[in-house]
């Protein structure tokens, strides 16, 4: 009746942050894939994008289970709907990970070797947005001061991955290209930028919490 | 035992109605079950009753001198009426002011000595309740809310210290709403001679978990949703300033209203957070019951001890 729940609570504690590495892991095969794909290395780069599937998967499951257990009580009513939402966000960049993957391999945009670089930088600055994000979220249940930090880092991250989008689209609509490839291109760098795009999402989300929670 | 019915009456209304006030919020968003709250909400309630009720029988009984048996069951009567009538039609009102409007109109009628020191001392108190929840909800906002953030590092942390805490503040509710409003209910019963104080302790104590029992949730739940619409802290800090008004009051032997004490202590938080927790129209109704349960009883027991006089006599 009383229900302190302080086991529950643990429980969910675990789960979002396996949620959150197989999250981050899903992030780190499609850049695997992509890296692979921009070396021409199809076969690496379905190998890494299956996996990068499979994670996604079982990020589904535990997000699903994450939810069942705060049904079934942990928490208390007024963060059971905060922690939900959280994970669904954190959910969302799994599924663009995956959803960037599904783009190059099915659609295969043809990318000019002297873009080759500047598409390596950008990846790596949109999938790098989540390790503050990684660590804001172990904080929030270890130490609010620092939350604050991580989601200021979150920010600086995904801001450089903006910078790298701007340069690359501007110098792949002022090369020699014929238009439908500029917009080929174009969309395969929304999708890169998406993933920093969706993490900075779920930051601005951890920060308004951390807001309410506080007095 | 007849005699002493409209006094158990009483005790259900107030039961029934005012459990709210010290577990409304927790129950209704889910920090315990109902069946938890009314479990708690009684027992501490009975405690209170026993260990701290007795010290308002004299102020209540005292009241007014000379009323006969069947006076008294017209006043515990009327009171209990005059609350029914006020719950139906939505407008919050206090048994405090219901018991000691009709121990006026009765005790008019008879034309027994009212002791209007008495009187003037309830009135003092129900008017410096809202003012005194108020007053503490600031400065206990200011203190924990200090405590909170240096203590509280985390959301586990925060949320076992909710769960706890808001078990504990309503614990001290049920026993504080025991000890203060028990005299209401029985009170008068217990300076007239009909039962002795420590049967009219069980007697008053087990009519006020009877209603608590019955028929608290449903109240528990408007009551906690309207408060609730305040966060977690300040709900606590709410709920513990109103207990405490009604501690001290318990103490001091005057029965006040718990409902106002919460509503003060509401205000306190518009106070500390700048915002507006309370509407003017709100305020303006429960002035309005303040005034028509304290005329309304008046007028009702005394109509009712004159038909009484005139007909049976």
């Amino acid at each position: 009746m009383l229900g302190f729940g302080r086991k529950k609570e643990k429980e969910v504690r675990v789960l979002i942050c396996q949620h959150l590495e197989n999250v981050r892991a899903t992030v780190e095969k499609m850049k695997l894939s992509m890296n692979d794909y921009l070396a021409g290395d199809i076969k690496n780069a379905k190998e890494n994008g299956f996996q990068a599937h499979l994670l996604e998967k079982v990020a589904d499951a535990g997000r699903r289970e994450i939810i069942e257990k705060l049904h079934k009580g942990a928490f208390l009513p007024v963060f059971r709907e905060d922690l939900i939402r959280l994970v669904a966000q954190q959910d969302k960049i799994a599924d663009r990970a995956e959803s960037c993957c599904d783009f190059f391999l099915t659609q295969r945009p043809a990318i000019p070797k002297e873009f080759v670089e500047q598409f390596k930088e950008l990846m790596n600055a949109s999938a790098m947005t989540i390790t503050p994000y990684v660590k804001a979220i172990e904080n929030m249940f270890s130490d609010y001061a620092v939350v604050k930090t991580n989601i200021r880092e979150v920010n600086t991250q995904e801001e450089k991955a903006d910078t790298v989008e701007w340069h690359l689209t501007r110098d792949i609509f002022s090369s020699s290209l014929p238009l439908a490839e500029k917009l080929h291109l174009r969309r395969f760098i929304s999708h890169v930028v998406c993933i920093s795009d969706v993490i900075e999402d779920a930051a601005d989300d951890l920060d308004i919490l951390m807001v309410k929670y506080q007095i | 035992m007849f005699k002493l019915l409209p006094g158990i009456y009483l005790g259900w209304g107030l039961g029934a109605n005012d459990a709210a006030n010290v577990f409304g919020p927790q129950a209704h968003s889910g920090i315990i079950s109902y069946r938890g709250a009314i479990l708690f909400t009684s027992i501490f309630i009975m405690l209170g009753a026993m260990i701290g009720g007795a010290r308002g029988f004299e102020h209540i009984g005292a009241m007014v001198q000379g009323l006969t048996p069947a006076e008294i069951f017209i006043v515990t009567f009327s009171a209990g009426v005059m609350m029914n009538l006020m719950s139906f039609a939505k407008i919050p009102a206090s048994t405090s002011h219901a018991i000691v409007g009709s121990m006026i109109g009765a005790g008019l009628a008879a034309g027994s000595a009212v002791d209007y020191s008495k009187v003037m001392k309830s009135v003092y108190c129900w008017i410096v309740t809202p003012i005194g929840a108020a007053i503490f909800t600031v400065i206990f906002y200011h203190l924990l809310s200090f405590i909170w953030a240096k203590r509280i590092k985390n959301i586990m942390m925060l949320n076992r210290t909710i769960r706890i805490a808001s078990i504990v503040i309503g614990c001290y509710g049920a026993y504080s709403l025991g000890a203060n409003n028990l005299a209401n209910v029985v009170g008068i019963y217990v300076e007239s001679g009909m039962i002795g104080a420590f049967n009219a302790q069980i007697l008053g104590g087990l009519a006020i978990v009877f209603g608590v029992v019955t028929y608290s949730k449903n109240v528990m739940s408007t009551v906690g949703s309207g408060i609730t619409v305040l966060d977690p802290f300040s709900a606590l800090v709410t709920i513990l300033s109103g207990s405490l008004v009604l501690h001290i009051f318990a103490q001091m032997g005057v029965p006040v209203s718990s409902s106002q004490a919460v509503v003060g202590a509401v205000l306190g938080v518009g106070l500390v957070k700048g915002a507006k927790t309370v509407s003017y129209g709100k305020l303006a109704l429960i002035f309005a019951g303040w005034v028509v349960t304290l005329a309304g009883t008046v007028l009702f027991s005394f109509l009712a001890c004159k038909a009484y006089t005139k007909f049976f006599i």
